[in-house]
């Protein structure tokens, strides 16, 4: 594989330089974090740091900010050499980090959160609730970040929720803000929102470091570009003097495709079929409006909009692991293009569910689709272990059929492993994938839902899914694609649905384009939008 | 620090031989085990010589007077018995992801119970009076467990905590048992013998009386305690495989201890197991507390004896050792079983007061469950060590899937700001298991 | 009939109530103790051990260093050094602190009874004179109010300690910045750790103050109460405290309110004898109480969210 090594020639930096890293090397038993990399970042400007996930942009900034050590390197910030020992002498140096999971404390009060440790008095004095009071407030005002002191975090919405990370940081006289990838979680407006705010900042002086991988908000909010692939060096760019192409090669190393080769759909019977469906969240909120849609025998409907709009609610809903408060989920068996008996599965539960054909490739492999300890044999049965081809009455196992099951499998499904007998977790991330998507698909399901099917693989691994989805389709069966992704669903998807505050805003074709389906995702129908 | 070659993936390496793998895999806890033991022994040994003691000595004792000659041994055996139900009772529940320290607590209601119908059927033949006896034991060990489960499960209460609560008042409500109710005449504090026939043999008569016809005889049969449960823990031990590698319930109960997210996810009910496993829990706890009564001198319930003896605890111990295997267990047990039995003979021959064994036995448990043996992987042999680092720490370069924040020791959940080991992802905090595998694959930052 | 009169007999008299709220101090130190190492998120359930640890040294150390203090000192050193191996384990080498606290328990018990056989050469249990148990102390005047006098103001020294802790801690926890700090590492050490807060530092504090408190109950108990050391003479006292810090909801108040329920019932039982109630079944109370508290009829009680998980720097 022809590999793109293009580094743009070093970018002569005028201004004085707040933080440069030269030569950082990090590394684990078995893994490269960090190679020899290097970062300059000129006071007052934003500066990305661009890579896909595991290319080592966090790990630069862990240790820029001394939650890690470096193995070899130097780091120099407003010129001075420094050893950055922990967050302690980062704070001193005036660096300050938004962490991409809030480091926030559930329980005690905003004003709390950000006075810890640097509680007004000193650690010996009794807690000064009025002063903390006071600058809090005088602070949230310089800076345009409007927040109640004594509000608990446990209440606040994630958007003030991260202004508070951002207080934190400007209570301890941060000037150099590393903000780790804060917009997974955020709506396009509060997006905008923390946009200007960071250009508020800088005009007053401060530095960010704005650590991302999506290319529009680097061209958007950027001056200059560090990218990062596979714990090296790929490039440094002038955002006003690159391409959103370019950035994407240098990050990944040879073109991306953006495109599914697949046919045009012949959707059948409707196999899926979800209608007025409500539900509640863990706290007992209602999270699911109304949800209606229905997936037809050989078509993708693709579920997009920003994570947190009741889209994993809508997958568990539809796999048995949560419970509708009304509504009506039923599946139909369509067999060559014949619809046969429709089976209600509103209060099925997810081993039922299974049985009646709806295969679930969920969204966190680690956290549900596997048992990490466990076998890549015990894991393909995951869910099935009672299924008469795998047990005795459904009691005892049957241990030689569950073998060769996997062998299957592994084979088919072209999973790398020395043998069916390791456990899934020496496996990469890749390859952990297929054997969920091995397991699901060979049930030969009457419908699939993916979550987030290609999240955190590598790039042959993520052809291979696409490519076994589009095959599924072709074969007849239903497929309903949920993903962060809009480049995921644009490509795989025949029809898209736009989830928003727990409702299906519109179900619009392929041919959407991505602002229209970013007007659809702030909740606005096109019409409406093209009025405002 | 000079940056290391390129390892080789997981996937690139040949396949390996089936006993290699297998001794890769059992390598960590072995080792483990082992290295906790050496170390409890040379504590316990320092403490020793600090009071003028021969450490040696006393160990030699020690070992002597477990396992030195076969009626030593049969002495043993007898706390082998009750470590083994004792071990598998934790063992059990630990599977399902849960602590049970309640194993003293659910063996204290398993011997009233069998001691009470014994009492309230004094005159019932032995064919049913044992079995009955046996089986309400069980039952009743399997309700004492079944109710932590159910408060785990319905209220999501703590079962550390539970357990605790519930042996205290287990203790109490046999001592009350012991001295009113059920006591003896002309005592205050202990009940009277169990009628004969509500007895188990000792093994070696039990031989004698049937095997011993066709085969050789035992000579002075009484002098060897150990009686036929040893037989019924034996068995106890295959169940116990069986279930836990053989069944969907031990497979179902095995991913909700490692990932109740993925239990979820395969629709198995949480709820219903956890009870389950307590109670199966409870039910070996209680055969302990009733087969050690019906097999044991004095054959008699007395007051305040649950309260001091170990045994619940050191099955905890037992379970550790034996990284909560059938194989392991039994030898956890032969371990503290010979640590307590031999202790007597060690505090007659050196004076080293046996109450030293109940030392190292802390110590074990100690040692067991910390993890300083990450820190040594650099001085081990290669198939002594753990296997391999977690999948998020496969390397970079061959794959985008390891996580941001570099290779981490610990697995991100994907929501936030509980950090949990992966295995247990999705518990409550303080569900953290000691047992011996599932630490020791952390890659840590030294 | 008999058994409500003995009861308003018994509960009207002021020696009922002074050994209740004796008794209520002997657990009131283990139960705040364990509330601060399980507020900074360390789990302990060795207060037992530490509690026996420390009457065993408050004896020893009395008679060695022929001193009233010399014991209390030797009695708190002890507990705190338990509580450090506890600390050690948990903290820095990331066992479960559930074994670990098992394992310091039966090492306590162990311990204690293997010095108590060596360095007494096996010759019965050893006893203090009066001059070197913990005293009463007696108000004065207040002592001589009719009631309250001997239930309040002639109490032991460390009962007096005990309040004075009471105050302190609840303070601290709640109105400190010190407090603020512990609460964090309890709740989201990663989050404290980040804000700078040292978070091995913080916990190593917190569980060897539970130690120095269990072992000062420890002294109260055999330099104070008895003035002799039996072997396992704690009898499941400290399980008891453990019990009082749940019911209490980690909170000193509450922790005391609990031990004074709990000393009241221990107080009783031997006062109820004579009318059949078992001490027994009275001893198990508490610990029913608790469950009744834990199945969420008195409310939810919830542990410190990071309580219990061992804190890994240096990750995301």
């Amino acid at each position: 594989m022809q590999e793109s090594t293009v580094i743009s020639p070093v970018i002569e930096k005028a201004t004085p330089l707040a933080v440069e890293m030269r030569g950082i090397s990090k590394s684990w038993p078995g893994v490269i974090a960090n190679d020899k990399v290097n970062l300059t970042v000129s006071k007052g400007e934003i500066h990305a740091l661009v890579g896909e996930n595991g290319a080592g942009k966090s790990t630069m900034m862990n240790i820029l900010y001394g939650l890690i050590r470096p193995d070899s390197g130097d780091i120099f910030i407003n010129g001075q050499k420094v050893t950055i020992n922990g967050p302690r002498t980062a704070i001193h140096l005036g660096i300050g980090m938004v962490h991409q999971h809030f480091m926030l404390i559930p329980p005690l009060t905003v004003a709390e959160n950000i006075v810890l440790g640097r509680e007004p008095g000193g650690l010996g004095a009794a807690f000064d609730f009025k002063k903390a009071h006071a600058d809090i407030l005088a602070l949230s005002q310089q800076y345009g970040l409007p927040i109640d002191p004594d509000l608990r975090i446990e209440k606040l919405p994630i958007g003030l929720q991260q202004r508070v990370e951002i207080l934190k940081v400007l209570y301890r006289g941060a000037e150099i803000l590393i903000m780790d990838e804060p917009t997974g979680v955020l709506t396009p407006q509060e997006t905008d929102d923390l946009f200007a705010v960071l250009r508020g900042l800088v005009k007053q002086g401060k530095t960010v470091i704005f650590i991302t991988h999506k290319l529009r908000e680097v061209l958007e909010l950027t001056d200059s570009i560090t990218v990062l692939r596979r714990g090296k060096n790929a490039g440094e760019l002038v955002t006003s003097k690159t391409n959103p192409a370019e950035i994407a090669r240098l990050m990944v190393g040879r073109e991306v495709l953006l495109r599914v080769e697949k046919q045009p759909a012949n959707p059948g019977p409707i196999i899926l079929h979800v209608e007025d469906v409500h539900a509640q969240s863990d706290r007992g909120l209602e999270v699911l409006h109304g949800v209606s849609l229905d997936v037809r025998a050989g078509e993708i409907l693709g579920i997009a909009g920003v994570e947190g709009n009741g889209q994993s609610e809508l997958v568990e809903v539809l796999t048995g692991m949560r419970k509708v408060t009304s509504g009506k989920i039923t599946l139909t068996n369509v067999k060559d293009g014949v619809a046969g008996e429709t089976r209600d599965v509103t209060t099925t539960g997810a081993s039922d569910v299974r049985r009646a054909g709806l295969a679930h490739i969920p969204e966190d492999r680690r956290g549900s689709g596997l048992v990490l300890t466990d076998s890549i044999a015990d894991n393909t049965i995951l869910g099935r272990e009672r299924w008469p081809q795998f047990s005795r009455n459904g009691i005892v196992l049957r241990l030689s059929d569950i073998a060769s099951w996997a062998k299957r499998l592994v084979q088919e499904f072209d999973v790398r492993t020395p043998s069916i007998d390791v456990p899934v977790r020496a496996l990469s991330g890749g390859n952990q994938q297929k054997v969920i998507i091995a397991r699901e698909l060979a049930s030969e399901p009457l419908a699939l839902v993916a979550a987030q099917p290609t999240r955190g693989v590598d790039i042959g691994a993520i052809e291979f899914i696409h490519r076994r989805l589009i095959e599924e389709r072709d074969a007849g069966k239903a497929v309903l694609v949920v993903s962060a992704e809009l480049d995921e669903i644009r490509s795989l998807s025949d029809r898209i649905a736009v989830m928003y505050e727990g409702r299906v805003v519109d179900i619009v074709g392929p041919d959407a384009t991505e602002e229209q389906l970013g007007i659809l995702m702030t909740g606005y129908s096109l019409e409406e939008k093209e009025e405002g | 620090m000079a940056v290391p070659t390129v390892p080789r993936t997981l996937e690139q390496r040949p396949p390996e031989p089936q006993l290699l793998a297998r001794m890769r895999r059992l390598g960590p806890s072995l080792s483990r085990a082992l290295l906790a033991i050496i170390l409890a022994f040379s504590l316990g040994g320092i403490v020793i010589t600090l009071t003028n003691g021969n450490p040696l000595a006393a160990y030699w004792n020690m070992f002597l007077g477990a396992f030195g000659d076969l009626q030593s041994f049969s002495y043993t055996l007898v706390i082998v018995t009750s470590l083994i139900f004792a071990g598998l009772s934790v063992a059990i529940a630990n599977r399902a992801g849960l602590f049970n320290i309640g194993a003293q607590g659910q063996l204290a209601v398993g011997a009233m119970t069998a001691g009470i119908i014994a009492f309230k059927a004094p005159n019932a033949p032995g064919w049913l009076l044992i079995p009955l006896m046996i089986v309400a034991s069980a039952l009743a060990g399997a309700i004492w467990g079944g109710i932590v489960g159910l408060l785990k499960a319905w209220r999501g209460s703590h079962e550390v905590v539970t357990t605790i609560m519930l042996n205290w008042t287990a203790f109490y409500i046999s001592d009350y048992l012991i001295s009113g109710p059920f006591k003896a005449p002309n005592q205050a504090n202990q009940t009277s013998s169990l009628p004969l026939q509500a007895t188990l043999p000792r093994l070696s008569i039990w031989y004698n009386d049937t095997l011993g016809k066709f085969l050789p005889q035992i000579p002075q049969p009484e002098q060897y305690l150990v009686d036929v449960s040893i037989f019924f823990a034996l068995i106890a031990l295959v169940v116990y495989w069986f279930i836990t590698r053989r069944t969907t319930f031990g497979y179902e109960v095995r991913v909700i201890g490692q990932n109740p997210k993925a239990a979820q996810y395969a629709g198995i009910p949480i709820k219903r197991n956890i009870v389950l496993a307590m109670a199966l829990a409870g039910a070996f706890a209680g055969l302990a507390g009733s087969l050690h009564l019906m097999g044991q001198f004095p054959y008699q319930l007395i007051g305040t004896t649950f309260a001091l003896d170990t045994t619940g605890f050191d099955g905890i111990g037992v379970a550790l050792l034996g990284n909560t295997t059938p194989l392991g267990i039994l030898f956890g047990a032969l371990f503290f079983g010979g640590l307590r039995q031999g202790g007597n003979l060690m505090q007659l021959n050196t004076n080293v007061p046996i109450d030293v064994y109940r030392f190292i036995e802390a110590l074990v448990l100690l040692f067991i469950t910390a993890q300083f043996l990450p820190g040594f992987q650099r001085y081990l042999p290669n198939w002594l060590r753990v296997n391999r680092p977690p999948a998020t720490a496969t390397l970079a370069a061959s794959s985008v899937g390891a996580p941001t924040g570099g290779a981490a020791m610990v697995d991100l959940p994907d929501n936030g700001n509980n950090l949990h080991l992966a295995e247990n992802n999705g518990l409550p905090p303080g569900e953290k298991l000691a047992s011996v595998d599932r630490h020791s694959d952390q890659v840590e930052e030294n | 009939m008999l058994l409500v009169q003995v009861l308003l007999r018994v509960l009207g008299s002021s020696d009922l109530w002074a050994a209740t709220l004796q008794f209520g101090a002997l657990l009131l130190l283990p139960a705040l103790g364990g509330v601060i190492s399980e507020r900074s998120g360390v789990t302990n359930i060795a207060m037992e051990g530490m509690m026996l640890t420390g009457a065993f040294a408050a004896v020893m150390g009395a008679k060695a260093t022929n001193s009233l203090l010399g014991g209390v000192l030797f009695a708190m050193i002890a507990g705190g050094l338990m509580a450090l191996i506890h600390g050690i384990v948990s903290i820095h080498l990331r066992a479960n602190q559930i074994v670990s606290g098992i394992g310091i328990n039966i090492a306590a018990l162990g311990l204690t009874n293997f010095l108590l056989f060596t360095l007494t050469n096996g010759q019965g249990y050893p006893s203090l004179p009066n001059a070197l148990r913990l005293p009463n102390i007696s108000w004065g005047p207040l002592a001589n109010i009719p009631f309250f006098g001997p239930v309040l103001f002639q109490q032991n020294i460390v009962f007096y300690l005990a309040v004075l802790i009471l105050l302190g801690m609840q303070f601290l926890l709640f109105h400190t910045n010190i407090g603020l700090r512990i609460r964090a590492v309890g709740e989201h050490p990663q989050a404290a750790d980040t804000a700078g807060v040292n978070v091995f530092r913080v916990r190593y504090l917190c569980v060897i103050a539970s130690g120095l408190l269990s072992g000062l109950a420890g002294a109260f108990f055999s330099q104070g109460i008895s003035g002799v050391f039996n072997p396992n003479m704690t009898a499941g006292a400290g399980f008891i405290a453990l019990a009082a810090m749940i019911f209490g909801k980690y909170i000193p108040w509450g922790a005391a309110a609990a031990c004074l329920i709990f000393g009241l019932g221990e107080a009783l039982s031997p006062r109820l004898q004579d009318s059949g109630i078992s001490a027994n079944l009275l001893s198990t109370l508490p610990y029913l109480l608790t469950l009744v508290a834990l199945v969420g009829l008195v409310g939810r009680t919830t542990a410190p969210a990071a309580d219990g998980i061992p804190y890994e720097p240096g990750t995301e």
